[in-house]
């Protein structure tokens, strides 16, 4: 039996260590974390990542979308459905259904006051309206990892549903799926 | 001849641990893991294929293993198959355990058990086309990299047995 | 770092050499099959009689091995963890295959790999397990087209089990060694309480 009890010290041990070490935004898997909190100059911010914000966009999901940028900016691109801070009709609706969502552009400080002022739960756009560009519109499935044909194409769909474009897609070598067509093993 | 004297079984955590290595190293070098069914898949659709290659191309079940430019037996799960059946020769004949025989429940006939044997098969042919996998590729393999297909089948096998365990006790005690 | 795993793919292996690794894998498992036990029919149907649980053992234990492996390997960076193979999920189609397999895997006696170790052991009942399992992949290219809906509903996808709880990986892969342990423990319970009863 001793061998046995070894087995099993073991695999404790490397279990307890696994989760402790893990984190699925460190992991080098494909982003699935959809809120996070953070402290930004003293004060905890809740982010919301922009594949998350897409996905209830592309679902039809309730989403408040509130731009921080100049009016200029905003005349010339943003997200579909926002409505400019300038605008009032937001601000007065005290219990808003579904998720409100402040983004500006990635360098914007100013957001993390502005986030304050607002009534309720209000999220951050994690990356601001960079990382919509590169994560949602023109998405390189180069760079991010992609585990297979099924999630390429849901990129590929989303970003033409919000108007971009997939970059790279003539380059790409989905390795997971056999060059046969072979269902299972 | 004198028989030789069968070598006891291994302790079977250790089997499952050198299993589980093999898997690992499986993954680590061609990024997918065992496989069992799909040996029979390539090896019938081979076999149909030389017999009546109309029939072959005709049935997408065949097909499927016949498009492409490598014969379907030039597959790393029809070689793989062809490795354990190797592995068992060297194995039982190592320990002492080739034998021809019937492995039957004492109570029951030849004819009995090759039938419900034969059936069984059957049975389980038509399952792992559903279930894309069998035991060692599905649940095994699948197990390991967390998928929830594999780990619904592994329940359902097991829930499965048990509930004609009873029904078949005759066959085997 | 560059990923270095899987090595198909990072070191453009040529397939003969693939194919030898098959190979080598093939006999060792085949090796460790047969040194279970899993040659024989019944040693594998006693398990469903509680009599000797040998086949849940070997078969969770190298779960967990190659789970644990497979996560440290991921983690530590040597193996990229989105270009393995992760079997697809159809839920209604393994519910009930999986049971329908359970049902013949307690009439035969052998499931398809060690219906292999078997019949190159001198098992004749392992050949009858043979033909069986051509008739039903003939059976089954027969009755295939009036199936083509059914055999793929309730597909979700390439996922693994810790994105659909929306677990950590690490923490789940604990879960499940916790749960494994207890169940070996369980196992070997139920093993001692059956040979008291029969002894």
């Amino acid at each position: 039996m001793k061998i046995n009890h070894f087995f099993a010290i073991l695999a404790v041990i490397a279990g307890i260590t696994a989760a402790f070490t893990s984190h699925s935004v460190k992991n080098n898997i494909y982003p699935t974390w959809k809120f996070e909190k953070e402290r930004v100059e003293g004060k905890t911010v809740r982010h919301i990542s922009a594949h998350h914000l897409a996905n209830l966009l592309y679902h039809k999901q309730e989403v408040s979308l509130l731009d921080a940028r100049d009016w200029s900016d905003y005349e010339n691109y943003h997200i579909p459905t926002a409505l400019h801070c300038n605008m009032n009709p937001i601000l007065e609706k005290e219990k808003s259904s579904g998720v409100v969502v402040l983004y500006g552009s990635a360098e914007d400080k100013n957001i993390y006051k502005m986030v304050r002022e607002l009534p309720g739960r209000v999220y951050v756009l994690k990356g601001g309206l960079e990382a919509w560009d590169s994560l949602v519109l023109f998405p390189d499935p180069l760079q991010d990892k992609i585990r297979n044909t099924d999630q390429l194409k849901y990129i590929i769909r989303r970003s033409s549903f919000f108007g971009g474009e997939a970059q790279n897609t003539q380059l790409l070598n989905l390795n997971v799926r056999e060059s046969r067509y072979r269902e299972g093993c | 001849m004198k028989t030789r004297q069968a070598y006891p079984y291994w302790n079977p955590y250790i089997v499952g641990v050198g299993i589980g290595i093999l898997i690992i190293l499986s993954f680590v070098v061609t990024g997918r893991g065992l496989g069992a069914i799909g040996a029979f898949n390539g090896l019938m659709a081979s076999v149909v294929h030389a017999i009546s290659p109309d029939y072959a191309l005709s049935k997408a079940a065949f097909s499927n293993y016949l498009s492409g430019i490598e014969h379907p037996l030039r597959d790393w799960v029809v070689i793989e198959i062809a490795g354990v059946c190797i592995g068992g020769l060297i194995s039982g004949l190592v320990s002492g355990r080739f034998k021809f025989e019937v492995i039957r429940g004492p109570g029951i006939s030849k004819v009995t058990r090759l039938i419900f044997a034969f059936s069984g098969g059957l049975l389980m042919a038509f399952a792992a086309k559903f279930t894309r996998g069998c035991t060692s590729g599905l649940a095994l393999s699948g197990g390991s990299v967390m998928s929830p297909g594999a780990w619904l089948f592994m329940i359902s096998v097991f829930i499965g047995g048990y509930s004609v365990a009873y029904l078949m006790r005759r066959l085997w005690n | 770092m560059e990923l270095a795993a899987p090595l198909k793919y990072s070191m453009q292996i040529p397939e003969v050499y693939l194919l030898l690794f098959a190979l080598l894998t093939g006999i060792a498992f085949g090796i460790f099959l047969e040194k279970a036990g899993f040659g024989n029919a019944r040693k594998l149907v006693e398990q469903f009689y509680f009599t000797d649980m040998r086949m849940f053992k070997v078969l969770f234990s190298a779960i967990v091995t190659a789970m644990v492996g497979i996560y440290w390997l991921s983690y530590l960076g040597f193996l990229d963890s989105t270009q393995i193979y992760i079997n697809g999920t159809f839920i209604w189609p393994q519910i009930i295959g999986g049971l329908v397999f359970g049902v013949g895997f307690v009439m035969c006696g052998l499931c398809p790999g060690t219906s292999c170790v078997a019949v190159f052991t001198g098992k004749l009942d392992a050949l009858a397990v043979f033909a069986g399992l051509f008739t039903g992949l003939i059976l089954y290219a027969e009755v295939e087209p009036q199936l083509a809906g059914v055999i793929s509903y309730s597909s979700i996808g390439d996922i693994s089990l810790y994105e659909l709880f929306n677990m950590e990986y690490g923490v789940l892969t604990f879960v499940i060694v916790l749960v494994a342990l207890a169940a070996f423990w369980f196992a070997g319970r139920v093993e001692e309480r059956i040979a008291k009863r029969t002894a």
